[in-house]
């Protein structure tokens, strides 16, 4: 439940940082609700897929190298 | 950076190299195109600088106390409109986003020498510098690149560097007080 509220509030932001970029930048008036809304997109995967290997990281280190990994 | 304008010019060049219109009004055309693209206005451009540098700040920092929203929305939008104001009179470029980043800098120095109880403003200034990180000339010059057009890609990679550059040494600058 709150890794879920997390990822809503994170995906959130990121549609109104894209939407604000495309103002700073002038991009056309039609497509600043879909590029506000692939940013949203693209951040959401990217902490989806940060959330699922952030405890993997460990194990893969241990496979690969013998020791655990850390960032 | 004017995606409208972009926009612009690649429509009428397309329309020329299919002879859909010709070269009298392209030209005319060419020359009208600054009068005739819209543009947002300067308010609502620094209302986006601070919206992107509080969203920006939260989403990487995950930093959510009160004090530091306000004060990375404050200082993001007064750099924002000094780098605009100094790009459109004098045009220069680099040089006004070395004034507005040192401004940030100067602005987080006296706040974290005012106010006592603790805030970082470190956070503050990771978000300020939100809206003049050289995102856009990075991913362009990396696609015309790929594309072949290495000229210009070289010239989008100096422009995304000095842009970096003289942000960091904006906020360098006065890093040593702290």
């Amino acid at each position: 439940m709150h890794i879920l509220l997390h990822l809503i509030t994170q995906t959130i932001l990121a549609y109104i940082g894209t939407l604000s970029f495309g103002i700073i930048l002038n991009i056309p008036r039609r497509i600043l609700n879909r590029a506000g809304i692939v940013g949203a997109m693209a951040w959401l995967t990217y902490e989806v897929v940060v959330s699922v290997t952030q405890d993997m990281l460990p194990e893969i280190g241990t496979l690969f190298w013998g020791r655990s990994l850390q960032l | 950076m004017d995606m409208e304008k972009i926009v612009a010019v690649n429509d009428l060049t397309r329309k020329f190299t299919a002879h859909d219109i010709s070269i009298e009004i392209f030209s005319d055309k060419l020359g009208k195109i600054d009068m005739t693209i819209p543009r947002f206005s300067l308010k609502l451009k620094v209302v986006s600088a601070m919206l992107i540098a509080v969203t920006l700040m939260v989403m990487l920092t995950r930093n959510t106390a009160p004090i530091t929203l306000f004060l990375t929305a404050l200082t993001s939008g007064i750099a924002y409109a000094i780098a605009f104001q100094i790009r459109n009179k004098f045009h220069l470029r680099f040089f006004g986003l070395f004034i507005a980043s040192l401004c940030i800098s100067l602005i987080m120095l006296v706040c974290s020498k005012v106010l006592s109880h603790g805030f970082n403003p470190d956070i503050v200034i990771i978000g300020a510098i939100m809206p003049f990180v050289p995102g856009v000339a990075l991913t362009n010059a990396v696609r015309e690149i790929m594309a072949g057009n290495f000229i210009s890609g070289q010239g989008r990679i100096i422009e995304a560097f000095l842009t970096a550059a003289s942000v960091g040494l904006g906020i360098v600058l006065l890093s040593f007080f702290y």
